[in-house]
């Protein structure tokens, strides 16, 4: 009930934009970074801000992670598709739920995922990677192919606080991706999905202290146009051999609401930053040899 | 509201209108068949929550607060009844991609004017288009423009049964009622739309209504609006109209649902229409 819920920003704040931190002269200077100047980074939008003012959902409208492929549907939405709680048997959930703009394309997602993991000719060393920086300007520092191969994983190192933690305490995380048909998702499933134009990833992410997070989205086409994602994380579990596996080692710190809504908060605002920027990105880049800087 | 149910799935809304053969012949008729959705995800879930706490709603008397180039409010979405007087309040935001307030003033007009073989006793195929199971006509009342009032027939529960009712708009001048020229110009120089007035009816009561239509800054038109469900403006005052029947939160919810729903349909073909129709003379078919 919003009646319950905390309001933790006033009125007219909604449509602000984050401080962002500034680049060192070396980044600068490299032409990619007007990406990072001229874009502001926004406060979730209107909706998302109440949702996210309402505080913690009620863990009964949760998807468990037992029942994690149900999120594989083609045209059906869950009642709480954007939201956040502890659940009873201790791990925690994370649903999430955008929309990108019909002039954001497949073609420039996949071009940009690939892309960021690249680092360009004249990049400065120790400075992260600026590619990635582009998507969310507070948090983001570092994105590439572990020891070079994709095999290996992709890793990543941010905060996810919106900058209210220090940059040196971003933690390494690596992603681990896997098809879902190892997991229990049938052959015939997945081509109906495939064929319906939904679009799986799968993935569980590692860190540098212990931990695991278990990641499922689906990508398909937005009855009121562009294209929206329902994805889910379950905080405190990984995929190992076909199976799904409680990471008993995940961190108190990560098994709070706070984390969770910081969580929540950070997917939020890059989601809706990548339709700004993207476009003009592509446009210009996409052309250049994949080092330009 | 049996053709109504957002449990589980993406709904498309039934549509239990239908229109004439006359007007299935008229080249507009292809935008009837568009599929209606109900709610989004997100909107849903605060409809799900239950009535705004009315704190967070925006009282009446302080309307022209909503008229500025950039703010939001604390709830820019749901609904309540103030426990003061008894009145209504709905605050509805959508977004819509591929618009621009430009075309917001375009179609509002648009839709008020007849084409040339549009069916008498038919009611308006151009008001109909936005929200199927609903609407029925729109019109100036003085065939030429909003200053002498505009009329409609809709009934709100996405064709569930009810009877349509009969809405007479009365345009309303902020300015004159207290928006500062400081405000005003800060608005028109953000290339914002406003578009505030009261509404009477075939029934005891009025209900006092506003919009805002800009661009996000992400460059996507947005459209924040509400509706004062209780009120009117007289001599440039609001005033509490006690005449008016039925303000319970129910009747709030389902005015929202039907705002949305047809906001969001509005913002699906908007685009491609005023692609279509605005280069044409008023009364294409």
């Amino acid at each position: 009930m919003l009646n319950k819920i905390k309001i933790d920003y006033k009125e007219g704040e909604t449509r602000m934009t984050y401080k962002i931190p500034e680049l060192t002269p070396e980044e600068q200077a490299l032409p990619v970074s007007k990406y990072y100047t001229n874009y502001p980074l926004h406060y979730p939008n209107p909706l998302y801000s109440q949702l996210l003012n309402i505080g913690a959902m009620d863990p009964a409208d949760a998807l468990p992670v037992e029942r994690w492929l149900e999120l594989l549907t083609a045209d059906k939405y869950s009642k709480v598709e954007y939201g956040y709680c502890m659940m009873p048997e201790g791990y925690g959930y994370i649903a999430n739920y955008s929309v990108l703009p019909g002039n954001i394309t497949p073609e420039m997602r996949m071009w940009y995922i690939r892309w960021l993991n690249i680092h360009s000719k004249n990049l400065p060393q120790g400075c992260g990677n600026i590619r990635y920086k582009l998507w969310n300007q507070i948090d983001h520092i570092d994105h590439g192919l572990v020891d070079g191969d994709l095999k290996k994983g992709i890793y990543t190192l941010e905060t996810l606080d919106m900058g209210r933690t220090e940059k040196c305490k971003a933690i390494r995380s690596v992603r681990h991706n896997f098809d879902v048909r190892d997991y229990g998702v049938s052959e015939e499933k997945y081509q109906a999905l495939h064929d319906a134009g939904a679009a799986i990833t799968a993935c569980w992410e590692s860190f540098d202290c212990p931990g695991s997070h278990l990641v499922l989205s689906v990508t398909r086409k937005c009855p009121l146009g562009g294209v929206e994602t329902c994805s889910r994380e379950w905080i405190g579990f990984k995929a190992e051999n076909g199976r799904i596996i409680r990471d008993n080692e995940t961190p108190s710190f990560m098994l709070c609401e706070q984390y969770l809504r910081d969580v929540q908060v950070h997917n939020t605002v890059e989601q809706q930053h990548l339709a700004t920027f993207l476009p003009e990105l592509y446009e210009e880049y996409s052309k250049f040899p994949d080092d330009a800087d | 509201m049996d053709s109504y149910n957002n449990e589980g799935e993406k709904m498309i809304i039934k549509n239990t209108a239908t229109i004439t053969e006359a007007e299935k012949k008229l080249p507009l008729a292809k935008y009837y068949d568009i599929p209606l959705y109900s709610p989004g995800p997100l909107e849903q879930q605060i409809i799900d929550a239950g009535p705004l706490d009315p704190s967070f709603a925006l009282r009446p008397e302080n309307f022209l607060d909503l008229i500025h180039p950039t703010d939001y409010q604390k709830a820019e979405y749901g609904y309540c009844v103030f426990p003061e007087d008894g009145g209504g309040y709905m605050a509805v935001y959508t977004t819509y991609p591929g618009c621009t307030p430009q075309m917001l003033s375009w179609y509002f007009r648009w839709l008020n004017l007849r084409s040339k073989n549009m069916p008498e006793d038919q009611g308006n195929l151009r008001y109909k288009i936005w929200c199927p199971p609903d609407h029925w006509t729109h019109s100036f009342l003085n065939d030429k423009d909003r200053a002498g009032g505009v009329y409609s027939v809709e009934s709100l529960d996405l064709g569930a049964g009810e009877n349509k009712c009969e809405i007479v708009r009365h345009a309303v001048d902020p300015k004159a009622c207290g928006l500062s020229e400081e405000t005003e110009k800060a608005m028109k120089e953000a290339g914002c739309f406003v578009d505030c007035a009261y509404q009477t009816f075939n029934f005891p009561g009025s209900r006092l209504c506003l919009t805002v239509s800009r661009m996000t800054p992400n460059g996507i038109m947005e459209k924040i609006s509400r509706e004062w469900f209780g009120y009117k403006i007289e001599n440039n005052k609001v005033v509490r109209d006690y005449t008016t029947e039925g303000i319970t939160e129910k009747y709030m919810k389902k005015l929202l649902v039907h705002c949305t729903v047809e906001a969001q349909h509005l913002s699906a073909f908007l685009p491609q229409l005023y692609a279509e129709y605005s280069g044409l003379p008023d009364d294409a078919d």
